[in-house]
């Protein structure tokens, strides 16, 4: 196995045009899971809350696409648009009607019980799935075809458009959490909700809209990958584990480390892919987690 | 709490006999065997997670490795599957041993963290290696060859499928006395010591780091031997079985048993397993109901069935 | 805005209460120190009248009006600002945005929420220098001036201090009385809880003396500053 990824890589020498199509997959696979781990950033910062559920956010918003695409002929994007404000209210009716109450009886034991209790949702989500529209992969096809050629580049307009869809909610993101009054809050809230208290801050509404946000995050990552990846019950599995991947190494409270980290994991896999079959560059991920954590539980970036 | 002898021992005799009766219904007998093995399972890892609070979420990486070392030495030593029930046991407490380093200097939730992308390694590694492992394929176990111990032989080539049945049931009440010993002697107490405050513990002069791989290490034993068991009966592995949906089962059933009492998860598996294999038509719901269970026995009965049981009796006194 | 204390009983449980029975009254526009041993309940006090403790007995009236048990969140409009003890600006955090924080009550009010960021950076100055720099970059001294600052924002009259000078050099220190007397000449009500007794005394109007959770003694500040060293001697090393 090591002697085929050594012959391919001599062959390959630096192929300019196969490296920047490299690149390119590897700022699409970056820019989401960069999403996902904002999504558990968020969540963790503010509300010490690991959510296993994540992946299952993603997997809603697959499915809300696709059938929104499949329903109503609507446009890709205005699709992704809509799952995304349906897993927005997802979210935040979750952590009103089941967060709150469990946080309100739990005390000190919050952090593992809120990750157990995500756990249980994650189970009743996916499979409730699973028994409603089965296990095959509904997938959509014709979205943005065709490719074009600029020096022997080749890109594919589709992943073009994910991409650029991926990097503008990406940066919509990182501006609303560093640029809005109350993404501000939300980052204070994370820092020191005692003295966010003592300013006024109104801890439960920024808990909600925070949640929100997350699933939001997820959806849309989901509904852009469904040209890809289609839609099915276990679709969110890999997104949840280089989600938290990305949040072990990166730090679970920073920003900044789930967005430099999603994207260097992204870049790095979409090279590695290359040269080692799918399977063993997961194996890598995972070990360089374990890796990491043993070393750096608290993550290679300060918290934010 | 102590339950008094009687209450042990009906439901042991009531395993004993009733199996017999049912011996032309072969699918009884195997709800009852899959029962065992969960309730034990649960039973084991409430060691881990109900006395000592260790979050492991890498149980199903134990429980694989005894599986599949059984289950290889079958298929390419052609050895009874019995024969890789120590070997089994043996090498899951290496990954345990393993797992309690990996997570000595963690604590809570990135204990989970660890030990679940610990068993996701061996998961992926065992799917990879698909020459030697068959991955997802699927590998088949030949366990139908008789054992022969001198006085007895044990052929799981009955029909009923009785003798893996008492097999086991030998095996799991073993497992439970032993279970019950350690939680009661000095390295039980220590477990506790460590749920309750592990810094505490630690000024108190009790080597945190011994109890817990202690605590991995006996865990993994018996998560092993249930697993190398569960080749031979089940004949057909995975790598699934190291994956978050067996953990997750296992977990379920012991939060909803009850933590820390042994008996409560192994209720619990007893009336979960069956109600599960009863309602096969919404086996896919099964799952769901797993996850209610647990949202609704965090929320309201933290204590799990033991804990209402116990309640319950003290109110009727 | 005054505060008083009347005959409260609180504590992080029901079983073990810190607090047993105390009385307390803030006068309006005064400066009023509590003192008293470690672990007599200092902070406690100041936690439980802005609401983070329930009393288990007893009210907490603040300006006439019952705010017993209030939701700490409610106590900024109500006129009431509490400094934490230790440094509690956010650091990930710019200055000027620390300030908007302060002012999140009034975060849909652009033009009010402009003049309290420039009322207050004409206060403190210093804050205006440094406004791009995040907050945890500052010294000791700055940071507790931001923390100072960024409470005043919505200028609430009554002003809760747990020991404001804990942590900082004597420079710093010296500088943090002076606001507190300059707070003082303007109006505000203060509660300050201070381990400096000699020096918290010295710019008291009249000060209680707490010990194991109880009323000990009180009177006017001068009568204790008078008698200092008795005061420190009889009462803190109790």
């Amino acid at each position: 196995m090591i002697a085929e990824a050594i012959m391919q890589m001599q062959q390959i020498n630096v192929d300019p045009v196969l490296m920047i199509q490299l690149l390119v997959n590897g700022l699409l696979r970056g820019s989401i899971y960069a999403l996902m781990a904002f999504g558990l950033t968020l969540t963790f910062g503010i509300m010490k809350v690991i959510n296993y559920a994540h992946g299952d956010f993603f997997m809603l918003g697959a499915y809300a696409t696709y059938f929104v695409i499949v329903l109503s002929k609507l446009d890709f994007l205005v699709a992704v648009a809509l799952s995304g404000a349906l897993l927005l209210i997802i979210g935040i009716a979750i952590e009103r009607f089941i967060l709150r109450p469990l946080r309100r009886v739990s005390g000190s034991l919050w952090v593992t019980n809120a990750f157990v209790l995500t756990l249980g949702l994650s189970l009743v989500i996916e499979n409730s799935v699973l028994f409603v529209w089965k296990a095959d992969a509904r997938i959509v096809s014709g979205v943005f075809p065709g490719s074009m050629n600029i020096h022997g580049v080749v890109l594919i307009f589709q992943r073009l458009v994910i991409l650029v869809a991926t990097l503008l909610v990406v940066t919509s993101f990182l501006y609303f959490v560093n640029r809005t009054y109350v993404g501000k809050g939300i980052r204070a809230t994370s820092e020191n909700e005692q003295v966010a208290k003592t300013l006024g801050l109104n801890i439960d509404f920024l808990y909600m809209l925070s949640f929100g946000i997350a699933s939001l995050l997820a959806g849309l990552a989901g509904g852009l990958l469904l040209p890809l990846y289609g839609a099915f019950p276990s679709v969110g599995l890999e997104p949840l584990l280089k989600g938290f991947a990305v949040v072990l190494i990166g730090g679970l409270a920073s920003i900044r480390g789930s967005l430099y980290g999603g994207l260097l994991l992204g870049v790095f896999e979409s090279f590695a892919t290359f040269f080692f079959s799918a399977g063993w560059n997961n194996v890598l991920v995972v070990v360089l987690v374990m890796i990491v954590l043993l070393f750096k539980p608290e993550g290679l970036f300060k918290q934010e | 709490m102590k339950i008094n002898s009687l209450g042990i021992a009906s439901p042991i005799v009531l395993l004993i006999i009733i199996p017999p009766l049912l011996s032309g219904n072969r699918f009884l007998v195997t709800v009852l065997t899959s029962s065992l093995v969960f309730s034990t399972l649960a039973a084991v890892y409430d060691l881990n997670v109900g006395y000592a609070r260790i979050f492991n979420f890498g149980f199903g990486a134990f429980f694989g490795i005894g599986a599949y070392t059984s289950g290889l030495m079958s298929f390419h030593l052609g050895l009874p599957g019995w024969y890789g029930m120590l070997p089994g046991a043996a090498f899951a407490t290496g990954i345990g041993f393993l797992a309690g380093v990996l997570t000595l200097r963690l604590r809570g939730v990135y204990v989970a963290m660890m030990t679940w992308f610990l068993a996701e390694a061996l998961r992926l590694v065992f799917a990879n290696l698909v020459d030697y492992t068959r991955g997802y394929i699927g590998l088949v176990v030949e366990g139908n060859t008789p054992l022969n111990l001198g006085l007895i032989t044990i052929d799981p080539s009955s029909f009923s499928r009785l003798p893996y049945y008492y097999v086991l049931l030998a095996l799991c009440l073993v497992m439970y006395f032993v279970l019950r010993k350690v939680v009661n002697s000095k390295a039980g107490l220590a477990f506790k010591a460590l749920r309750e405050d592990e810094d505490a513990a630690e000024t108190l002069g009790i080597d945190t780091t011994r109890y817990k791989l202690l605590n991995f290490m006996l865990a993994s034993f018996f998560a092993g031997l249930i697993g190398a068991f569960y080749a031979n009966w089940v004949g057909v592995l995975t790598p699934d079985i190291f994956g978050v949906t067996l953990t997750v089962q296992v977990l379920s059933t012991t939060y909803v048993g009850g933590r820390g009492t042994l008996w409560g998860p192994m209720v619990a598996g007893f009336i979960l397993i069956p109600f599960f294999e009863i309602w096969r038509p919404f086996a896919v719901l099964q799952v769901v109901v797993y996850g209610l269970l647990l949202i609704v026995a965090m929320v309201f009965a933290p204590r799990g069935l033991a804990g209402l049981i116990t309640s319950a009796r003290a109110k009727l006194r | 805005m005054s505060i008083e204390v009347l005959h409260v009983t609180a504590g992080y449980t029901e079983e073990n209460p810190i607090l047993h029975h105390v009385n307390l009254k803030a006068e309006k526009g005064k400066v009023t120190v509590l003192v008293g041993p470690n672990g007599s309940g200092k902070s406690t006090l100041l936690k439980t009248i802005f609401g983070f403790l329930k009393p288990t007995k007893g009210r907490i009236l603040h300006n006439e009006q019952d705010i017993t048990g209030l939701d700490p969140a409610k106590m900024l409009s109500r006129g009431i600002t509490y400094v934490m003890q230790g440094f509690n600006v956010f650091t990930s955090l710019r200055v000027h945005e620390n300030l908007e924080m302060g002012g999140w009550i009034l975060r849909r009010k652009g033009k009010q929420l402009k003049e309290a960021i420039s009322t207050t950076y004409s206060r403190y100055p210093l804050l205006e220098t440094r406004k791009e720099s995040r907050a945890g970059v500052l010294s000791g001294g700055q940071q507790k001036t931001l923390e100072i600052g960024r409470g005043l924002m919505l200028t609430p009259p009554t002003i809760l201090l747990d020991e404001p000078t804990a942590g900082l050099a004597p420079i710093p220190s010296e500088e943090v009385y002076n606001e507190i007397e300059k707070l003082k000449a303007q109006g505000y009500t203060i509660l300050m809880v201070d381990q400096n007794v000699k020096k918290a005394i010295s710019i008291a109007d009249h000060v209680y003396v707490l010990a194991l959770g109880k009323n000990a003694h009180d009177g006017p500040g001068t009568e204790y500053y008078a008698n200092i060293e008795n005061v420190v001697r009889e009462w803190l090393y109790a």
